[in-house]
């Protein structure tokens, strides 16, 4: 599905990612944890498609192809969907109308007719009941005004939407009461298949608690410091990120 | 001025067989040969180029009487002007009670009460060489009177043909709305080639008046229109105006309210588009002369190309018009690097206990958004277009009549549906974000 060699990324001339290496194949969920700043969603961008984001050495395959080649909404086509840490909000333009325009787009790319808008509804109806989004929201604009939890209920109901093949949630956990985190969790759950993959990006185990990973990563200072099963994440929780290194090379010492 | 202007107005017409609209038509015609064109030295002029004006020969458009086929609204008094003249046969039988819809030289006869105390009252020749102009080019347009108490459900749609190239019209409409009236009127100027259109209207919105008003300009980008509407607005009534130019050339607009009685309500919306070397100007000013007035200014440009949009907004409040409330928001969006936006707040305030906002931004599209758009799969120019009109969209949605709104939408989206320059990597990232600056 997915796989990263060597990546890396800088950004104003500061290099942000040294060198990514990841293999995500179909049907599996991988956790990225680490602590602030370490590059998690300097990772997603790049792989949505971030313009003012440099790649400076490594490549990318998305479902065999060159994905840094690719614009980002022939990706978003393509089946990729990030689920953002911070949704802008767009006065002005109806939740709605911009959902069926997307999905239109993506229907478009797989050769599939439009979507008429009772059908459309319906199928709003439908998934804004999975992730508990309350549908007076997708009468106003995108994000606006939306609380915290809402916006990130928004992304998960999109993502339910739009079905891509992989998905990258970033610190979707954040900002999410316990009720609303098991919720979207529960959303997240639905939409496991085994042709659809998750990147599911954290700095707390909690949310790994509902959605359960096959693999957890650690990523520190631009680079994955340690990977593993879920038990890692465990680990993390108890022990912090402090007694990784961020330089593997002195591991050697440790 | 530098050189003689190319466009030399012909005042060859004879004079007006009414003698009211004769010694209107002469003063103004001596107005503006000592007016002369405004120069880029009169404040009001600085920053419009009157090229397209002055550059050109026009000639006075030849009588028509053909009425061209175009749009109009469905259900609605219809109101047809080609070139300077009304056509319609306005069929009296036709027109709901209290309504009077007239020639201007038929007025003077029928009506002279009328067009003493208003034709050329609320437009001032004095100092406005375009209203000059048009004054001294034969008052052939028309009066639209609505008596005390007339509420008209259907809307008054004037359209105003210019037709041809290389000629200039001069349309006049004077509206007057008695006192409790209630109507909607909505005003269309549409030129179909290399013409230029001067426009004057003039509005008395009666006290206990409701009057919603729509300006569309629909001309080429090859035509101008330097137009001017000048407007009174009396006691507890309310004054309500949509106004959008979708190019040309140049297009400008002098918009004056004066809110002469308490309690008079404005709100003046205005939407300009432009492209290539297109120039857009509106020129406002509000005048609070008494107290307990309220009014709202929402100008929006959008420009692309190397286009260039003037929004000028003045808020003069008197000495004694205390409690005044007075808002106003101007705001750029620019699609192209070499696009140039000025907008000019300027307020005049003689009153101690007023409240007056203002806040200006010129901005780029959200580049979050853009990138959110396409994220989810929607290709660049689509999510730009989609962006652009969301940034209209208060204006739009201001506009009272639905079929209007709904065209100005598809036309906005027909023309943004050509790409954008693209701005540079660096200079998107200095961009800021609209909302960031208002107020
Ligand atoms: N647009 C940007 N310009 C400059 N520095 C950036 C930009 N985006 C991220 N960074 C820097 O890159 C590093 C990683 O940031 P980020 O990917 O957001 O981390 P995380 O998501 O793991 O918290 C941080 O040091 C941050 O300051
Ligand atoms: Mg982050």
């Amino acid at each position: 599905m997915l796989e990263l060699r060597n990546l890396h990324v800088a950004i104003g001339g500061s290099e942000i990612l040294k060198g990514i290496d990841l293999k995500v194949n179909a049907g599996e969920v991988h956790a990225i944890m680490g602590p602030n700043g370490s590059g998690k969603s300097t990772l997603a961008s790049v792989l949505a498609g971030r313009e003012e984001y440099e790649v400076t050495s490594g490549e990318v395959l998305f479902q065999g192809e060159n994905l840094l080649e690719i614009d980002a909404e022939t990706r978003a086509r393509e089946g990729l969907f990030l689920a953002f840490q911070y949704p802008v909000e767009i006065p002005g333009v109806g939740n709605t109308y911009f959902l069926r325009t997307a999905l239109n787009s993506v229907r478009e790319h797989r050769g599939q007719p439009p979507v008429d808008a009772i059908d459309f509804l319906q199928l709003v109806r439908e998934k804004a009941d999975v992730v508990k989004l309350d549908p007076s929201l997708l009468k106003r604009a995108v994000n606006e005004g939306f609380s915290g939890g809402e916006k990130k209920r928004n992304e998960i109901f999109q993502m339910a939407v739009l079905e891509p093949r992989l998905a990258i949630l970033d610190e979707t956990d954040s900002g999410l009461d316990i009720d609303a985190l098991r919720i979207v969790s529960e959303g997240v759950n639905s939409l496991r298949s085994p042709d659809r993959s998750f990147i599911i990006i954290t700095h707390y185990q909690r949310l790994l608690d509902h959605i359960i990973p096959d693999f957890v990563h650690v990523l520190k200072d631009g680079r994955i410091v340690e990977s593993g099963g879920r038990e890692l994440a465990l680990e993390l929780e108890a022990r912090g990120y402090d007694w990784l290194d961020s330089d593997p090379a002195l591991e050697i010492s440790r | 001025m530098a050189s003689k202007p190319l466009f030399q107005p012909d005042f060859a017409s004879p004079a007006h067989p009414m003698k009211i609209l004769a010694t209107l038509g002469s003063k103004a015609r001596d107005r503006f040969e000592e007016l002369g064109f405004p120069s880029r030295r009169d404040e009001d002029w600085r920053l419009t180029s009157l090229a397209p004006v002055t550059d050109h020969q026009f000639a006075k458009a030849p009588e028509a009487t053909v009425t061209t086929e175009g749009w109009t609204l469905p259900d609605a008094v219809i109101i047809t002007f080609v070139n300077d003249r009304v056509v319609t046969e306005i069929d009296k039988g036709d027109l709901p009670p209290g309504v009077t819809i007239t020639a201007l030289s038929s007025a003077a006869a029928t009506h002279p009460h009328l067009i003493e105390n208003h034709l050329g009252r609320l437009a001032r020749i004095d100092d406005q060489p375009f209203v000059a102009l048009n004054t001294a080019q034969g008052l052939e347009g028309a009066l639209i009177h609505l008596a005390p108490g007339t509420n008209l459900d259907r809307p008054l749609d004037i359209v105003y043909n210019t037709t041809g190239d290389d000629i200039v019209t001069y349309p006049r409409t004077l509206i007057i709305a008695e006192e409790g009236a209630k109507a909607t009127v909505l005003e269309t100027f549409v030129g179909d080639g290399r013409s230029l259109i001067c426009p004057v209207t003039e509005v008395a919105v009666g006290p206990n008046t409701s009057l919603s008003h729509t300006r569309l300009v629909e001309i080429n980008t090859e035509g101008s229109c330097v137009g001017s509407l000048s407007v009174t607005v009396d006691e507890h009534a309310t004054y309500r105006l949509s106004s959008a130019a979708l190019g040309g050339s140049l297009v400008r607009a002098d918009i004056r309210v004066d809110l002469v009685g308490e309690g008079a309500d404005t709100v003046l919306d205005g939407l300009t588009l432009v492209g290539g070397n297109e120039q857009g100007t509106a020129h406002v000013i509000v005048d609070h002369r008494v107290p307990n007035c309220t009014s709202t200014q929402r100008f929006r440009s959008v420009l692309d190309g190397r286009s260039k949009a003037v929004f000028t907004g003045r808020i003069i409040v008197a000495e004694d018009a205390q409690k005044t409330d007075a808002r106003q928001s101007s705001r750029s969006l620019l699609r192209s690097s070499d696009a140039v936006a000025h907008n000019n707040p300027q307020l005049e305030i003689y009153a101690d206990d007023v409240r007056c906002t203002h806040g200006s931004t010129v901005g780029q599209l959200n580049p979050e958004a853009l990138f959110y758009l396409r994220a989810r799969g929607i290709d660049r120019s689509t999510a730009e277009g989609i962006l652009t009109l969301a940034f209209a969209a208060e204006v739009l949605e201001g506009i009272p009549i639905e079929a209007v709104r709904s065209r100005l939408a598809d036309q906005l989206t027909a023309r943004l549906g050509q790409p954008s320059h693209q701005f540079s990597k660096r200079k998107a990232q200095d961009t800021m974000k609209f909302g960031d600056l208002e107020r």
